[in-house]
């Protein structure tokens, strides 16, 4: 199984493009960084970890800014979202991210997307909390005919546009990797409908591992080879035999948690990780 | 005078990191990119160069990420927008962009803004054209209040939210320079009133030096000290003697445009420029 890591990288933590190579150079797979556009300082709607919403939520890079960074000092460290906001983001504007970011990483980019909890935050960027999934679909499959046709075109209820041009394409054909976040079963139906892959959170191994299954027969259901279909697992436990579990149930990657700390602290971290890698 | 590049930094031209690092090697001062997000393919509001829109156009790639990867790839170059249609992007989202390039690259962005003019490019994003400009003085407004506030806020016609938190903050205190481009009175009125830099296009000098006295009044009457304005002159075409009047009138910078190609033709035309670096 690939083992990668994800932080929150923000202005307080050791910087991406000095971080980015120490990752790939002990042998980690991949580097994933979630996104926050902002955050709403009411904290109307309730952060889904429990208690306080951590510091770093508000302190976040731009995902794409962050991962170019990371990209100029590696070469081979796969580079995602974990997750990008698309609901916040314009479908147009995120297409031509997403393929610019691909093509000057030399085809490195998975695109990690998700529905969001902050009702808040999505308003502020006129999304509706009701609708998000209806229109994350939208934005999915209009990104998609950007990425793989000459003359794009999309005509949905919350996305439309007659034709248009938008190079460049990805590198990766037919486009970067699609992985959606979430655990419940609309998640994995969405999975199979439009995605590449599942990312699901590991804090309930359990969950993942019967969702695993879950995956499997939606997949076959609906006539897809759940082959097509890979799962990563986002905040894997640092644990050989919790990891060895995901393994065993056909998950093709863990990504393991670095706190948005500074290099004194995520160098030994990472050291220790290093050892899952045996 | 500060000498810069600009490109169109496309999928078929020489890669931006390379040519990035040739430009700092030669000691030009700045790298700037221009960005279309799409061209709709009606063509139906026509090319102001006046010929067929020239393939670049859409074959852009995403500004931030592009100086971004120019940035990491040098130590000193300067990397900017000339210009970022932010009239087409989302305001909060915009805000970070710019505040994480700024941060990541040690203060070297400059942030160049423009109005734009393909009707049907900004109407895919919900941009009405008539009232552009009001809705580009708003998020000017709102930008550099995310970047300068713990809690910033903002109220107005076009860009209306409540207070947020929005961290890294720019690198440069308080903010990047905002450049405006464009060649009318009400663009430099626009510059006094609420911008740090001018963007003008340079292909002849003359209505590039009658603007700057235009500029220069506007400042006066305005109680704006001029020194506190910095004119870049973007899209130099006529040589060594443009950039010498341009130099001689004050004006802080000139832009000379690189084609969208490849390397072996664009690195002789950098040596060509190099000339004027430091002249």
């Amino acid at each position: 199984m690939k083992l990668g890591v994800f932080l929150f990288a923000t202005d307080y933590a050791m910087p991406l493009d000095e971080l980015a190579p120490e990752i790939e150079s002990r042998g980690f797979e991949s580097l994933f960084v979630p996104e926050h556009t902002h955050i709403p300082a009411s904290r109307t709607s309730p952060y889904p970890g429990g208690g306080e919403l951590p510091k770093e939520y508000s302190h976040t890079v731009d995902p794409f800014v962050g991962l170019a960074a990371a990209a100029a000092t590696t070469t081979t460290l796969r580079l995602g979202t974990g997750i990008c906001l698309i609901i916040e983001r314009d479908p147009i504007v995120l297409a031509k991210e997403v393929a610019s970011l691909d093509l000057i990483s030399h085809g490195r980019f998975e695109l990690g997307l998700g529905g969001g909890w902050n009702r808040e935050e999505m308003e502020n960027h006129g999304a509706d909390y009701e609708t998000r999934f209806r229109l994350l679909e939208e934005q999915a499959k209009a990104m998609q005919q950007i990425w793989t046709e000459d003359e794009a075109e999309y005509h949905g209820e919350f996305v439309d546009f007659d034709p248009i041009w938008s190079w460049p394409k990805p590198t990766q054909k037919p486009h970067p990797p699609i992985l959606l976040g979430g655990e419940t079963t609309y998640t994995l139906r969405r999975v199979v409908d439009f995605c590449d892959g599942w990312l699901p959170r590991g804090r309930d191994p359990q969950r993942v591992l019967e969702g695993l299954a879950e995956l499997g027969e939606i997949a076959r259901e609906a006539g897809r080879d759940p082959a097509t279909i890979s799962t990563s697992v986002f905040a894997a436990p640092p644990e050989p035999d919790a990891l060895a579990r995901f393994e065993a149930a056909g998950a093709e990657r863990a990504l393991l948690w670095l706190p948005a700390d500074g290099r004194e602290d995520l160098l030994p971290r990472l050291d220790r990780y290093a050892k899952l890698l045996a | 005078m500060d000498i810069g590049l600009s490109i169109f930094a496309t999928d078929y031209a020489i890669r931006i990191d390379e040519l990035a690092r040739e430009a700092e090697a030669r000691g030009f001062e700045s790298l700037w990119v221009p960005e279309h997000t799409h061209i709709p393919t009606s063509r139906a509001t026509p090319f102001p160069g006046g010929t067929d829109l020239p393939k670049q156009y859409w074959h852009t790639h995403d500004p931030f990420v592009s100086l971004m990867a120019a940035a990491a790839a040098t130590e000193r170059l300067k990397v900017g927008t000339g210009i970022c249609l932010l009239i087409e992007r989302d305001t909060i989202t915009l805000a970070k962009e710019v505040a994480s390039l700024d941060f990541l690259s040690n203060g070297r962005f400059l942030f160049g803004i423009g109005g734009g003019w393909n009707r049907e490019e900004m109407e895919n994003h919900g941009t009405d054209h008539p009232s552009r400009f009001r809705r580009l003085e708003e998020q000017v407004a709102a930008l550099k209040t995310i970047w300068t506030e713990e809690e910033p806020e903002y109220h107005g016609e076009h860009v209306d939210f409540d207070p947020i938190w929005s961290w890294p903050k720019p690198a440069q205190d308080p903010h990047p320079p905002v450049f405006l481009g464009g060649g009318t009175r009400y663009t430099r009125q626009r510059v006094v009133d609420f911008c740090e830099g001018w963007l003008p296009i340079g292909f002849a000098a003359e209505p590039v030096l009658k603007g700057l006295a235009d500029l220069e009044a506007r400042a006066a009457e305005a109680g704006r000290d001029r020194s506190t304005i910095n004119v870049s002159v973007f899209g130099v075409r006529g040589g060594p003697e443009d950039v010498k009047r341009f130099a001689d009138a004050g004006i802080d910078r000139s832009i000379l445009s690189l084609p969208s190609a490849s390397r072996d033709e664009v690195l002789p035309l950098l040596d060509t420029y190099a000339a004027l670096v430091g002249a």
